[in-house]
């Protein structure tokens, strides 16, 4: 259906683009905007442009940053010598609430995946071969996603890192998620589970 | 697993349809197009979670309708489901619920209600080219093994990347091959490779049971059929495969594909010490594929601990008809049978009920201990 007026319509339009929102969402997004008062509107306009002009990606980690280096990199508590890999920055906001991990991170910005275009040289894993021949790297710890695409980014980095033998690469465990019953749990996790289980 | 009641509603040709089974083991009578094939189907359908047809929701929802629901009682052994509901739409997504409780992946259902199927289109299935056959097997192995699915899940989807990589370089590079980051090949390649050969190392298993299971059935109907089933895909260590892979990556380059693994595995159908798509007649293909599937109800039987419900789709048509009596002797005990025909069959063991299925709606049973002779 379209509206009479073609600024809501482009609205709409713009609104339909974001992640998870369908037409009929954005018509409520939209209307909803459309009754709110003009500063309240004013605020959420002016939160993405400044979002746009003054967030980056920290020119060491490639996390999301609004100073260079990020909060993280800059934090000199934190262990410089592993080094946690993730796919995207909001995995890094995820380990940063088990509140277990000291060390810093590097964030690829994606995943292997040729059907998609994309390669090694799309993602950032030259920036990491360097962090690591820069010295001081003891650990890497590969925490990209248990998808094949994740998968062969964590076997592309281990190869690559068979020049760096001083240099140990893990890889996080999978199974069953904790404090869940495991008869709730879905099968393929539980078999994978049961495959990769260990001493106790 | 036993069916008591299977209902239909704007699924296929049928508008309404109610068949009390009672978990008998039954005859379904009924002409040419008055829907017995769909109505295996749908039996299929709360098994598999999809229709092995491989029918989209937009072709089961009854011409008019826009959704359909099929909805079976069953009986099994303890913790096993009571009901499973599925229902499709023209739009949206297939929903499933198991004893009223939602299933989200498909992975959760199978299994849980066994189920072997034949219907005519299986035929040319192993009788015709090997995807088809493989298909067979892994159908049969995501109902017996979970760890299955996820294995064939990774494998489909590192060998779509691998060929995108191999059909890139080619595009660049021109049929000389090379070109390709061989380090990225390879790490594809590992994914395959453990994947690869676990998905080969399951359905060799499978093949020697089915194969062990078959040669015995095949006995029972006729000594001289010598029938057997092998897997053509050697069963080897990962590193192996992940070898051989990159040995093969020059001439994979060159092809812009994937030349060795699971998705390219025979699977050899004897019968008589001849494949069977070498020249077997209809008939014997025919009973080929009805004894694979009652050796894999063994199988299932077997390892589930729940003897699945048979459906067996106008197994008649075709088959010398001494051999349909002897057939059906061979479902597994606690089995039960749900066969269809256009007429009573020459020979049928007394235990059948018979149930018509007329003008889209399957009646009553015609009377207790109806049998046909």
């Amino acid at each position: 259906m379209q509206f009479s007026s073609t600024l809501l319509e482009a609205l709409i339009a713009e609104i339909t683009r974001l992640p998870g929102i369908g037409r009929k969402s954005a018509q409520r997004i939209a209307f909803y905007l459309l009754r709110v008062p003009a500063d309240e509107a004013g605020r959420l306009a002016n939160a993405i442009l400044e979002l746009k002009a003054r967030v980056e990606d920290c020119s060491i980690c490639g996390n999301v940053t609004e100073t260079q280096p990020c909060a993280l990199c800059a934090d000199s508590r934190r262990d410089g010598a592993v080094l946690c890999v993730v796919e995207h920055a909001m995995d890094v906001l995820a380990i940063e609430r088990t509140a277990e991990f000291r060390g810093r991170y590097h964030v690829l910005k994606g995943a292997l995946s040729p059907v998609d275009g994309v390669g090694p040289d799309q993602i950032r894993i030259r920036e990491l071969m360097a962090r690591v021949e820069s010295g001081g790297v003891t650990e890497i710890i590969v925490a990209t996603n248990p998808t094949a695409q994740g998968e062969a980014t964590a076997l592309y980095i281990a190869r690559l890192m068979q020049a760096h033998p001083s240099v140990r690469v893990t890889r996080i465990a999978r199974g069953v998620p904790m404090g869940s019953d495991l008869e709730f749990s879905d099968q393929i996790t539980l078999a994978r589970a049961i495959t990769g289980r260990k001493e106790i | 697993m036993r069916l008591l009641r299977l209902e239909l509603q704007n699924f296929r040709n049928h508008r309404d349809c109610c068949a009390d089974l009672e978990g008998r083991p039954t005859l379904l009578l009924g002409a040419n197009g008055s829907g017995k094939t769909n109505w295996i189907e749908a039996a299929a359908l709360v098994s598999i979670g999809r229709s092995f047809r491989g029918a989209k929701d937009r072709d089961l929802v009854r011409r008019g309708a826009d959704a359909y629901e099929v909805r079976a009682t069953l009986s099994g052994r303890a913790g096993a489901p009571r009901a499973v509901t599925v229902r499709g739409s023209l739009r949206g997504p297939r929903e499933v619920s198991v004893d009223g409780a939602p299933v989200s992946r498909l992975a959760d259902l199978l299994g849980r209600v066994p189920t072997v199927q034949f219907s005519v289109e299986d035929v040319a299935v192993l009788n015709g080219d090997p995807a088809g056959r493989r298909r067979f097997l892994d159908v049969a192995l995501c109902q017996l093994e979970p760890a299955y699915v996820g294995a064939l899940r990774e494998y489909m989807a590192a060998l779509k990347q691998r060929n995108r990589l191999l059909a890139e370089s080619l595009k660049r590079n021109g049929n000389g091959g090379g070109g390709v980051d061989e380090t990225e090949c390879a790490a594809w390649e590992e994914i395959l490779a453990r994947t690869g050969v676990e998905i080969d190392r399951r359905r060799a298993m499978l093949c020697d049971d089915l194969d062990r299971r078959i040669a015995g059935l095949g006995d029972q109907v006729d000594p001289d059929l010598a029938l057997g089933l092998a897997y053509g895909e050697a069963v080897e260590s990962p590193e192996r495969r992940a070898e051989r892979l990159e040995a093969a990556r020059p001439r994979d380059g060159r092809w812009g594909w994937t030349s060795i693994g699971p998705h390219r595995a025979r699977v050899d159908c004897r019968i008589q010490g001849r494949a069977l798509n070498d020249g077997a007649s209809r008939g014997y293909a025919r009973l080929y594929s009805i004894l694979v599937r009652l050796a894999l109800a063994g199988v299932l039987d077997e390892r589930l601990g729940e003897p699945p419900v048979v459906l067996l789709d106008d197994p008649e048509s075709e088959l010398d008809p001494r051999w349909i009596g002897r057939l059906l002797a061979l479902v597994p005990e606690g089995s039960q049978a749900i066969v269809t025909a256009c007429r009573p069959l020459t020979t049928s063991p007394d235990r059948f009920h018979v149930m018509p299925i007329e003008s889209c709606e399957v009646a009553e049973v015609v009377a207790a201990g109806g049998t046909t002779t």
